[in-house]
């Protein structure tokens, strides 16, 4: 069956290779790229960190019977950068601004990672009001610091000052570089999005995700070494009557390594 | 041996695209002509001037972390005196001359002619188009108000600018709706496809107004030609001229965007520089109708004032076989190496011509005279308060 779902899936992004061009508009003076596919209720795609609205690209065809329409969030893909550092509740705002734009009655936000962060705060808040919701490996409900990293957060700080001196000083951006490599950190990698990151990363989404009433399909890769499935559980807690998918071979990107299935799992919901 | 300084990157849109000309096949073909000191200058998006040989190495820019690295080094200064040198100060700071300059910046503060202005201030020979030609090409309005000016064809258009639109939309949008649908949207400075859109109806046309003007204080919209078929066509020389082949650029989809033009060329092209796949070299449209693009190319050439390289663009409705100039570009990305390639022009060829032809016209611009004796100051009476 799994295979069965693999090949359909294959298929049909062969017959995909060439979607609609992207277009752009202007939302809260940035311009912005998005995508908007087919008619229907309207589903609202946000991607991942370091990731653009082609991640959902295997997902499509599976949902023909919806309007879909995704954006490259402001720093990523083919969208301009925040003019200064954002928080989630500025992406929140822009994607409200962005619906506003675009006219759109959304009958379900998808979010993955960093996507799903920005869903729940969104629609914890009711700033954003879909009639349903689907995370994916979503980001925000990570634990309390780890004494791990607890340690590493310490040796950071050392390393600060002791790199501050020659020759150490030679070494500060490899030494920094392999630490935060070892957090598997996206900052060091994030460039003019730092400071984004930073603030991003800190805020923890418990309490939004508490408020949230609309229907929710949470989809978690057990093998997710990013947001691990822990956390999954942990939106399943919190949002009242979520129903939790577990896809035993994925990992963080479960949508892109098992879009078949991810994709029926939504489609289900959907109905 | 000579020291060439190649000067890329930039505050434009097209930085991205600049590093890749700079280096396929710009200082590629330097370095291994074994003729010239090659000096890479690099400028950042926002305007830091950089200096280093390891950026001869286009591996340089694509190392992750490059642009923290970047801040370690020093800037370079620039000093005009007698000419053009690259200075880094500093205790141990060091001093480099420049005999001639190959500028690879496209777009703004670069193709448009800004650092034309600044080598001619330099008295420095320099590769390309001339300040003057480079700043009418930048403005696909003005490029089209000269060649309509000369008597040749350009397709129906409005423009105006972001203040106009401000005011009188109503008169503007009725204006762009006696054009023929559908039309393109184009921010007049912008190259690459950047901020441009086809449009088939009014909401598409106001949002792609509203994205233009985003990138741009001046907007043109003009008719699109359907069926329609697209020639573009390289050119080299400064008072004698060469064409390479009328190049028919295949659109895969029905609008070349930005990633289509370089992202997906590059990919497969792996060495081939910023440019297409998808074209057919030499276009399939007969002899007779090549030898008209190339005349009415030349002819363009000549009335923009151009010298070094260019590459015209045209358009041409695919039924009647009317042709119509579109657009010019004064620094064609990686200075279109594959057309010449096959019109017989080497890598070689192409890039130390250029220098030649650079060099050439710095000779021919010392004998023309600037200055002038005169008397007026003499003549002239002293300031009001001597009175």
């Amino acid at each position: 069956m799994l295979n069965n779902l693999i090949q359909l899936s294959k298929a049909k992004i062969g017959s995909w290779a060439s979607p609609a061009h992207s277009m752009k508009t202007i939302v809260q003076n940035l311009a912005v790229e998005y995508d908007d596919q087919g008619s229907g209720p309207v589903v609202l795609m946000l991607h991942g960190w370091k990731d653009s609205l082609r991640t959902f690209d295997a997902l499509i065809p599976y949902l023909a019977k919806h309007r879909i329409v995704r954006l490259d969030l402001p720093g990523f893909g083919g969208s301009e950068m925040p003019r200064n550092t954002w928080n989630i509740a500025a992406y929140v705002d822009f994607v409200r601004s962005f619906v506003e734009k675009m006219n759109l009655q959304v009958d379900t936000i998808v979010g993955h990672s960093f996507g799903g962060r920005i869903a729940i705060r969104g629609v914890g808040s009711r700033i954003l009001k879909p009639k349903r919701m689907v995370l994916i490996a979503a980001a925000g409900l990570a634990k309390r610091r780890t004494l791990r990293n607890q340690l590493l957060g310490a040796m950071a700080k050392i390393g600060r000052f002791v790199t501050m001196v020659p020759p150490f000083s030679l070494w500060r951006n490899q030494l920094r570089q392999a630490l935060y490599e070892s957090i598997g950190s996206d900052y060091f990698t994030a460039g003019a999005l730092k400071d984004t990151f930073v603030s991003v990363v800190a805020e923890n989404l418990s309490e939004f995700a508490s408020k949230i009433t609309v229907p929710t399909l949470i989809v978690w890769g057990k093998n997710d070494t990013t947001t691990p499935l822990e956390q999954a559980i942990r939106i399943k807690e919190l949002v009242h009557g979520s129903t939790l998918r577990v896809v035993d071979t994925a990992g963080h990107f479960v949508h892109r390594e098992m879009s078949g299935e991810v994709a029926k799992s939504i489609e289900e919901f959907l109905v | 041996m000579k020291a060439i300084a190649v000067i890329f990157g930039g505050r434009s849109a097209e930085h991205d695209v600049s590093i890749i000309t700079a280096h396929i096949p710009i200082i590629d073909t330097l370095l291994s002509c074994e003729k010239f000191d090659v000096w890479p200058v690099y400028i950042t998006k926002e305007g830091d001037w950089y200096s280093d040989k390891a950026m001869n190495e286009l591996a340089y820019f694509k190392k992750p972390g490059w642009e923290e690295r970047l801040k370690g080094l020093k800037k370079v200064d620039l000093s005009f005196d007698d000419g053009l040198t690259l200075k880094w100060p500093g205790m141990f700071g060091k001093s480099q001359k420049i005999d001639v300059v190959f500028p690879s910046l496209h777009g703004t503060y670069g193709e448009d002619g800004s650092l034309m202005g600044l080598l001619r201030m330099a008295n420095v020979p320099f590769v390309g188009c001339d300040i003057f030609g480079s700043a009418v090409a930048m403005d696909k309005v003005l490029t089209k108000q000269v060649i309509a000016a000369e008597g040749m064809p350009v397709v129906p258009y409005v423009w105006f600018l972001k203040s106009d639109w401000e005011k009188e939309k109503t008169n503007i949008l009725e204006s762009i709706k006696k054009l023929q649908w559908p039309l393109f949207v184009k921010p007049v400075h912008l190259g690459s496809s950047i901020g441009m859109a086809k449009v088939k109806n009014d909401a598409e046309l106001e949002n792609a107004i509203e994205v233009a003007l985003h990138y741009d204080n001046k907007v043109l919209v003009e008719e699109g030609i359907e069926p329609l078929i697209e020639i573009t066509l390289p050119i080299m020389g400064n008072d004698e001229v060469r064409t390479a082949n009328c190049e028919r650029p295949l659109n895969k989809t029905e609008f070349f965007n930005f990633s289509d033009k370089y992202l997906s060329g590059g990919k497969k092209g792996g060495g081939k520089g910023a440019n297409s796949e998808y074209s057919e070299i030499p276009a399939d449209i007969g002899e007779e109708l090549t030898r008209e693009f190339k005349e009415l190319g030349t002819k363009v050439y000549k009335a923009l004032d151009l010298s070094g390289i260019a590459r015209v663009d045209f358009l041409m409705h695919a039924g009647t076989k009317k042709i119509y100039v579109n657009e010019v570009n004064t620094l064609p990305g990686s200075l279109y190496h594959h057309n010449w390639k096959k019109a017989g022009v080497s890598n070689m060829d192409l890039v130390l011509g250029l220098v030649k032809l650079a060099e050439e016209r710095f000779e021919k611009q010392k004998n023309t005279t600037f200055a002038f004796q005169s008397d007026i100051l003499q003549k002239v009476g002293g300031s009001k308060t001597q009175h």
